[in-house]
């Protein structure tokens, strides 16, 4: 019962205005609102002028969405071209330091000759160590693999040498050349000697 | 239908954003870089330059540079260049003139509208002096919004519902702090305060002090006297900073910083997070004073 009068309050709100509803008998009046009060209840001229600004909302909204994306596109043609260079001098950027360094170490052994030999070698440690940090950074690690089984997959074997026990054969005995992967990419196989 | 840009005009850089597929993206300057230097110059030929470019001829040309002219902003303040009198929002103009124009290169389409963020503390005619730069820009100002409020959007708070929240913002060179209050898509200040005298500049040069006075202990040069060593170590000191809000250590390598008889000396000096914030742990203590004013 009490939900029936609920029906009934909601009903006569909407339609206070008109009378000929108003008029009808209580089962009507209850099975109308249960077929849902939006269609029954709202005149015609407000639901369309609801759904014209519905409408007009999604239409913008479409217009934008597209506008957004068409610039989208537009960029897109042109930046993985530009992103390719800009990736490249980037990364020369990050080495340029290690180039300043070595002409300081280069000023400076001209300058002084060879008499600060200790000196100079540390600093030269230093650049490398400042470049090896660079490569770090970048995900960028040493393939050495000396003692460790040999597997093309990051080795390039230059040289066959005699295995001096069983366990040596198939293994690395020499890193020729230092190889360098990221983490799922080698840039460049080490130069491996390998036991047989 | 033309975009609104969003542009941060900031004491040392400015910074300018628009909505793309509903997020908010940070336009990159010609450059590549997110932010550009809040710097107008008039060069010895006539020229007007803005940004990084006004900013790296800012040494040999200090008399025609205008820098930090935010803190102008609402003053009768006038920059006299030339027989030329310009007043903080023309100055302010050209800055917004070059968001504009990053914003349009990127946008590949001319932008007119714009909302412009000021400090809380701004009073109505620093507000109405940053709207009018923009109108000299010739851009529609669409809104000035509160720094704080622009920061508390950008972390999406408007939709946690009613809170109260802390907005702490250590820019370059100034440090403002706000208590706000965020209910109903409403954002109210309820106090503000800073210290327009520090910043992460600041933090880089406590980090270059320490370097400074390490070297001098073990090597007995003072690389403070050196300019181009000084340089290399500001370089370095803001790099390590930045470094150690990511891992607990880093490691400063100089080679080559400089030289006397005995020969060539090299910095190498490890840092740990700790040390760092031992050292700036002052720099620190006086942002909490702002802070518990607040």
């Amino acid at each position: 019962m009490g939900k029936d009068l609920v029906k009934d309050n909601q009903f006569e709100d909407n339609t206070q205005n008109d009378s000929s509803v108003n008029d009808e008998d209580d089962v009507d009046r209850i099975s109308r609102s249960e077929d849902g009060e939006d269609t029954s209840l709202t005149k015609p001229e407000e639901e369309l002028a609801k759904v014209i600004e519905e409408r007009d909302k999604y239409l913008a909204m479409a217009q934008r969405i597209q506008a957004d994306f068409d610039n989208y596109k537009k960029r897109n043609k042109t930046s993985i071209a530009a992103a390719y260079n800009d990736a490249e001098l980037e990364t020369v950027g990050k080495f340029l330091p290690v180039l300043d360094n070595l002409h300081r170490a280069l000023d400076i052994s001209g300058e002084k000759g060879s008499s600060h030999a200790e000196a100079i070698c540390k600093g030269v440690e230093m650049v490398t160590k400042q470049f090896t940090d660079i490569l770090e950074k970048m995900g960028i690690t040493e393939i050495g693999g000396e003692g460790e089984p040999f597997d093309p997959m990051y080795h390039d074997a230059v040289m066959s040498v005699e295995a001096e026990s069983e366990e040596e054969k198939n293994t690395v005995t020499e890193v020729v050349l230092m190889g360098y992967k990221t983490e799922d990419k080698v840039i460049r196989y080490s130069m491996v000697k390998v036991a047989n | 239908m033309s975009k609104i840009i969003g542009i941060d005009l900031g004491t040392t850089n400015s910074c300018v954003a628009v909505i793309e597929g509903g997020e908010p993206i940070v336009i990159p300057n010609a450059e590549g870089n997110r932010t550009t230097p809040s710097v107008v110059a008039f060069s010895k030929t006539g020229e007007r330059l803005v940004g990084q470019v006004a900013k790296r001829q800012a040494i040999t040309n200090p008399d025609h540079t205008i820098m930090s002219i935010k803190r102008d902003m609402g003053s009768d303040r006038k920059i006299r260049i030339e027989d030329k009198n310009y007043s903080p929002q023309e100055i302010s103009a050209m800055v917004l003139t070059k968001m504009k124009q990053e914003a349009e290169g990127y946008l590949g389409e001319t932008v007119s509208q714009a909302v412009i963020t000021v400090p809380a503390y701004f009073s109505d005619s620093q507000r109405q002096a940053t709207k009018d730069a923009g109108v000299i820009a010739g851009l529609e100002v669409m809104r000035i919004i509160n720094e704080p409020t622009a920061a508390a959007l950008a972390y999406g708070l408007d939709k946690e519902g009613n809170q109260k929240i802390l907005v702490y913002d250590l820019g370059g060179g100034t440090f403002d702090v706000s208590i706000m209050e965020i209910g109903d898509g409403v954002f109210e200040v309820l106090a503000t305060r800073g210290n327009n005298r520090l910043g992460g500049d600041d933090f880089d040069q406590r980090v270059m002090d320490y370097l400074a006075d390490e070297f001098k202990k073990t090597e007995g040069i003072d690389l403070r006297m050196d300019k181009m060593a000084l340089q290399r170590l500001k370089e370095a000191a803001e790099k390590a900073k930045i470094e150690l809000s990511g891992v607990l250590t880093t490691n400063i390598n100089l080679p080559f910083i400089t030289a006397d008889a005995t020969g060539p000396k090299h910095l190498d000096v490890t840092l740990t997070r700790a040390k760092f914030e031992e050292m700036t742990a002052d720099l620190v203590e006086k942002s909490m004073a702002p802070l518990r004013e607040a």
